[in-house]
C-alpha cells in the first residue's frame, strides 16, 4: 500500500489522503498505527499542496506545417476588442 | 346565412330524408370548420407549387408535401407584408385558418403569414439520425465515461479564433492553473467542418496523457451548428476512449454531439467549469483534511492520556507511596526502639560495671592493705606467701604495708594459735 508519494498522481494522492482521514476518524486504531497513518496523511497533504502550487498553466496550439509535420506552439487566444 | 333547419317540406313520402341545398351544405361544412379551434389558427409546412400572383395583389398557390396538397390563398393586405416573394419549390411555413370557399366547395388554407422553412429538411435529417444512433445505443448512460476529477492535460477541439476557445481557456486557467491545455484548431462550420472535427478527435486519441477532451463552438444559428449534428462527428465522439465533453452553442441548443458525449456542457465556459475543479476549493479541502488529521490524532492522544491518568489514580499505583510512608514510619519507630534499647543496655552495663568495680575495689589488695593487712613476699623468690608452711626460720620476707615495706627475718613459725 505504501508506494512512494512522488510516484502518485494528484488524483491518487487525494484519494489516499481521503481514505486516511476516514480511517483515522473511525477511531478503531492502535496508537502506533494511528500515528503512522497520520504521518503519511500529512505527507500526502503537503504533496498535494505542492502540486497545486505549480502555478503556470501551459496553453499550447497544435499546428501542422506544409510538410505535414505536427507540432505544438504556445498559444494565447486573441482578446475580444469590444465587450 | 340561411338556417339549414328551415327545410321546405315538399310532400309526405320525402319527409324521412333531410335534403340540403348545395349552398346549405357548403355553409354547414364552413360552420363546422369555423368552430374547430385548431383550424382557426394553424401553421402548415409544405412546398409551394402553382404559385400565381394576381394583379389584384392576392396570391394563389398550392402547398404540398410528399403525398398531399392543399389550396391556399393569401389576400393582398397580408401578401404585401411578406418579407420575400414566394415561388414554386420554396419550402415554407404558412400561418392561417382553414375554411371552405363556398363558390367551388373546396376548402382552403387562408394564409395570413408565411416564413421560409430552410430547416425543414435539416430537421427531418436530425430526427432520423438521432433515432438511428439512439437505437444503436450510442446515447446510453452506461456508455458514458466519468470525467477525471483532476485532469492534468486537456485537449480542446474547436476554432482557435472566436469566443469559445477564449472562454474555455480563461475559465480553466482561472480555476485550475496546473492543468495543461492543448488546442486542436478545426473549422466548426461549413462543409469541411465535420471531417476536421472527427479527424481531430481521432488524433487526440493517439496522444499520450490526455485526460479529457472538450469539443465545441460558440453560439450560432442552426445551420452554423450543423456540423455537430453530423454522423461522422457523432461516431468520432462515440469511439473516443478519452472522455468527451461537448460544448456547442447556447444553453438551449441540443446537438447530436451532445447526446453522444460523456458529458454535455451548455456553453464553452460551462465546459471549463465541468472539466476542472476549482483550485481554491481544492486548497480549502486540503486544509480541511489537515485539520481533521490533527484533530483525530489529538483526540486519540487525549483519550489515551485520560486512560493513563485514570490508571495512575487508581489505588494499586498509589500504594507504593502509601507503602513507602508506612515503611518509613516503621523504620522511625524501630530506630527509636533500638536507640532506647541501646541506651538502656548501656545504662545497665554501666551500672553493672560500677557495681563490679565496687566489688572489685572491695577486693582490691590495696583496699585490704588500707584496712591494715600486709602482703608477705619471700624475698629471694619474690613469691607471695599465703601460708606459714611456705616459710622456715631464717627466711627473709618483705612485708608490704599500705604506706611502705618492711624487710624481716623469720624467727619462729607456728599456726594461728
Amino acid at each position: 500500500m505504501e508506494r512512494p508519494i512522488e510516484s502518485l498522481s494528484f488524483e491518487q494522492a487525494m484519494e489516499e489522503l481521503e481514505s486516511i482521514v476516514h480511517e483515522l476518524e473511525s477511531n478503531q486504531l492502535t496508537l502506533d498505527k494511528a500515528l503512522d497513518l497520520f504521518k503519511r496523511g500529512i505527507a500526502l497533504s503537503n504533496y498535494c499542496n505542492s502540486k497545486l502550487e505549480k502555478a503556470q498553466s501551459a496553453v499550447n496550439l497544435l499546428i501542422q506545417d506544409q510538410k505535414g509535420q505536427i507540432r505544438t506552439i504556445p498559444f494565447a487566444p486573441l482578446e475580444e476588442e469590444n465587450a | 346565412m340561411q338556417c339549414f333547419w328551415k327545410i321546405p317540406l315538399l310532400r309526405p313520402g320525402i319527409m324521412d330524408k333531410l335534403i340540403f341545398t348545395v349552398h346549405q351544405i357548403n355553409e354547414y361544412v364552413r360552420g363546422l370548420l369555423s368552430r374547430d379551434p385548431i383550424l382557426q389558427r394553424v401553421w402548415v409546412r409544405g412546398e409551394i407549387s402553382n404559385f400565381k400572383l394576381h394583379s389584384s395583389g392576392h396570391m394563389y398557390f398550392t402547398l404540398k408535401d410528399e403525398a398531399d396538397r392543399i389550396k391556399c390563398v393569401m389576400f393582398r393586405q397580408n401578401a404585401e407584408a411578406l418579407a420575400f416573394l414566394p415561388r414554386d419549390g420554396m419550402k415554407v411555413l404558412v400561418l392561417g385558418y382553414v375554411s371552405l370557399y363556398c363558390k367551388d366547395g373546396q376548402y382552403q388554407l387562408y394564409a395570413e403569414g408565411m416564413e421560409k422553412d430552410g430547416i425543414g429538411d435539416l430537421f427531418a435529417a436530425f430526427e432520423a439520425l438521432k433515432e438511428k444512433l439512439r437505437l444503436e445505443g450510442l446515447f446510453d448512460s452506461e456508455r458514458k465515461k466519468p470525467i477525471p476529477r483532476f485532469p492534468e492535460r486537456i485537449a480542446v477541439v474547436t476554432s482557435h479564433t472566436g469566443a469559445a476557445v477564449r472562454d474555455i481557456i480563461h475559465v480553466i486557467t482561472r480555476r485550475y492553473p496546473c492543468a495543461e491545455l492543448l488546442v486542436i484548431p478545426v473549422l466548426v462550420q461549413g462543409k469541411e467542418a465535420p471531417e476536421q472535427i472527427s479527424a481531430a478527435l481521432d488524433y487526440v486519441n493517439t496522444l499520450q496523457n490526455i485526460d479529457v477532451v472538450i469539443v465545441g463552438r460558440g453560439g450560432g444559428s442552426i445551420e452554423e451548428l450543423w456540423a455537430f449534428n453530423e454522423e461522422i462527428v457523432a461516431r468520432a465522439i462515440a469511439r473516443s476512449r478519452i472522455p468527451v465533453i461537448s460544448a456547442v452553442g447556447h444553453e438551449t441548443d441540443f446537438t447530436i454531439a451532445d447526446f453522444v458525449a460523456d458529458l454535455r456542457a451548455p456553453t464553452p465556459s460551462a465546459a471549463g467549469e465541468l472539466a476542472v475543479p476549482d483550485l481554491r476549493e481544492l486548497k480549502q479541502m486540503l486544509r480541511y483534511y489537515d485539520s481533521r488529521l490533527w484533530k483525530s490524532v489529538e483526540r486519540l492522544l487525549d483519550s489515551r492520556r485520560k486512560a493513563l491518568e485514570r490508571l495512575t489514580e487508581s489505588y494499586a499505583l498509589r500504594q507504593p507511596g502509601l507503602l513507602v510512608q508506612q515503611y518509613e514510619q516503621q523504620i522511625d519507630y524501630l530506630t527509636e526502639r533500638l536507640n532506647s534499647a541501646i541506651r538502656m543496655t548501656i545504662t545497665q552495663k554501666r551500672e553493672l560495671l560500677a557495681k563490679t568495680a565496687a566489688s572489685l575495689e572491695a577486693l582490691s589488695p590495696l583496699a585490704v592493705l588500707a584496712r591494715g593487712y600486709a602482703v608477705v613476699t619471700e624475698e629471694k623468690t619474690n613469691r607471695l606467701i599465703s601460708s606459714v608452711s611456705e616459710l622456715k626460720v631464717g627466711d627473709t620476707i618483705r612485708l608490704h604495708l599500705k604506706d611502705g615495706q618492711v624487710l624481716c627475718e623469720v624467727s619462729k613459725t607456728g599456726d594461728s594459735s
